[in-house]
């Protein structure tokens, strides 16, 4: 499947490849939203060719090009002042966009952090953390897929240090 | 409390309840290296989650709230190591200064039946969902001390009128420090309320250190000193005050804010009613004092409280008057005026319209925090022991009132001056 994104003006188009050999057509300018992406772009490697992503998985970076496209819509909005990101319809396409199952909301955290995407990056842990507060110890440990390695004594032991944190 | 060896230097002083702690603690676990990547407690199955690298697991725990972060020490031993990092104490407290967090308030509490002391954190303002809990702290047992500042979650406790030692303690971590004895103490004059020690604790962002001053007023002079954490002993200072500080107004009041403290101070032969104040400045990281003089608004009534305030992040004064003698059954106005201006162009007072008309009954109040949709919060002590808080809605112009109740919905015993409070892991022993 292939992803051709917005107009037909003459921009670049590169392509991503994910792990999963999915193939994504991706003008240059959102592709440069990645920090990573950039340095390999800049550095004229990857201009004729496709670009490898084997850590991030198709359905995860269908998702990033989603947000790297609309955040660079927006910015040419404002004709790239910093002011885009605040804007009203953006933070609403933010929240809706993060509103995701665990899963990927970590693949996306992942891959925001590999592809160096900080705004991503920032929303993504903002919308984990904020989902970590409601949660008890047994489902954050779902969440992360974490074993517990405590014996019961020294979970009993961690839990009467601060008592009033777990009312 | 006794000493213990090898702290003797820097005179942190455990008690025997803490030290009890720290050995239990240190024998159920045991004091492997740190390991750094997650990988170690995730159990097999899907790759992507072992990747979760160190500065992504900090970035999402420095975004949560210090409650939260002490039941996640129960997750796995990892995690429990990773929340009590210092890197991370440093990361995480750098994050709660930038986005200050929901409002915390944190004041001494003195139980109703057994008069026992203790602090008393009330929390879930903002979401309207006010809990207090109580925090035991040892030495409040033995000592008559007073919350005096807070500063960055860490308080300050000094004894009222006496130059007795001052204690610094994160109530959170249950670290306490005893600050070095006043070089000054020798030869001294008994206080009254009205000249009594003032204390201000703060922290210098240049030098990253916390810095605690005192002065007092002695034969027609102001006179202090300063310490810094980590210091033995306290040094003097100067104050540019040649007339006045003789009576530093209804109740101790100070403000630490972007780096100043800041007192109210009258001048000489000033008694009950307000006459000519002015605000006394301390710049913490330099060092220095400067005095900031203003017309201040007329005395409307015979009685009045002032406090300093932050509005916003800029300095303000709540003003407070009484419409009769007994303050306790008339009614109370406040008003709020920020300090506008600049030291080369002269400062003045402007009123802030938006909390204009805060008037109640029967109570007179104390802390005013602005919460993010500009409702102002305040506490009110009413005639006898109940302490409630109340909000007032600068648009609707009303105040709500609402009793505290702690988690046990006791309601809330008697409580001294409130300060803002922002818990953190801040460890005493890096504050050097």
């Amino acid at each position: 499947m292939s992803m051709i994104s917005g107009d037909k003006s003459s921009t670049e188009i590169l392509s991503l490849k994910s792990s999963d050999n999915e193939i994504f057509e991706v003008k240059k300018e959102v592709v440069l939203e990645s920090i990573t992406l950039r340095g390999m772009v800049e550095e004229d490697e990857f201009s004729d060719t496709l670009i490898p992503l084997p850590n991030v998985e198709g359905k995860i970076l269908s998702k990033i090009i989603h947000y790297c496209q609309k955040h660079t819509e927006a910015r040419a909005k404002v004709n790239g002042s910093e002011g885009a990101a605040d804007s009203k319809e953006i933070k609403d396409f933010d929240s809706e966009f993060i509103n995701v199952d665990d899963k990927t909301l970590l693949g996306i955290i992942l891959a925001a952090n590999y592809l160096n995407i900080k705004d991503l990056l920032d929303l993504g842990c903002q919308k984990i953390a904020d989902n970590i507060k409601e949660k008890s110890v047994e489902d954050v440990r779902k969440t992360f897929n974490i074993k517990n390695d405590f014996t019961p004594e020294e979970e009993k032991a961690i839990r009467e240090e601060n008592l009033w944190a777990f009312d | 409390m006794k000493k213990i060896e090898g702290f003797k230097d820097l005179g942190l002083q455990l008690t025997d309840h803490m030290r009890m702690r720290k050995r239990k603690r240190e024998k159920v676990f045991n004091s492997s290296k740190q390991r750094r990547m997650g990988s170690d407690c995730i159990n097999g199955g899907n790759t992507k989650l072992a990747d979760l690298h160190l500065d992504i697991i900090f970035n999402i725990f420095s975004r949560l709230p210090v409650d939260t972060l002490i039941r996640l020490r129960s997750v796995c031993k990892l995690w429990n190591k990773l929340i009590r990092d210092p890197e991370f104490i440093e990361l995480h407290l750098r994050r709660l200064i930038h986005i200050p967090p929901s409002p915390v308030i944190i004041a001494l509490a003195t139980g109703f039946l057994d008069r026992r002391r203790s602090l008393f954190l009330v929390d879930g303002i903002e979401e309207g969902d006010w809990r207090g809990r109580e925090i035991q702290v040892e030495y409040l047992l033995d000592n008559r001390l007073d919350l005096v500042g807070s500063c960055n979650g860490l308080v300050c406790m000094a004894p009222e009128q006496n130059f007795d030692s001052i204690f610094i303690c994160n109530p959170i971590t249950g670290e306490s420090l005893r600050l070095p004895e006043s070089n000054l103490a020798d030869g001294f004059i008994s206080f009254g309320p009205r000249t009594a020690p003032r204390i201000g604790f703060g922290y210098d962002h240049s030098a990253k250190k916390y810095k605690v001053i005192r002065f007092w007023y002695n034969e027609g002079k102001l006179a202090g000193e300063i310490i810094t954490l980590g210091e033995r002993s306290w040094r003097n200072l100067d104050i540019p005050v040649t007339n006045g500080g003789g009576w530093f107004g209804n109740y101790p009041t100070e403000l630490f804010l972007n780096g100043f403290l800041y007192w109210i101070i009258k001048r000489e032969g000033v008694e009950f009613r307000r006459g000519d104040e002015f605000i006394l400045a301390f710049d913490i990281c330099r060092e220095k004092f400067c005095i900031l003089d203003f017309p201040w608004p007329p005395l409307e009534t015979r009685y009045e409280l002032l406090q300093l305030i932050n509005i916003n992040g800029s300095f303000a004064i709540a003003i407070e008057n009484y419409g009769q003698s007994q303050m306790y059954f008339g009614v109370v106005i406040s008003k709020i005026w920020r300090l506008v201006g600049s030291k080369d162009m002269g400062f003045s007072l402007e009123q802030c319209s938006s909390y204009d008309d805060i008037s109640y009954h029967q109570a007179y109040g104390r802390l005013y925090v602005l919460l993010g949709d500009g409702t102002l919060l305040l506490k009110l002590r009413r005639w006898g022991r109940y302490v409630s808080f109340a909000s007032f809605h600068s648009k609707q112009k009303y105040l709500t009132r609402k009793i505290c109740f702690t988690h046990k919905n006791l309601s809330v015993p008697l409580m001294s001056e409130p300060f803002l409070f922002t818990p953190s892991f801040v460890s005493l022993s890096t504050t050097y």
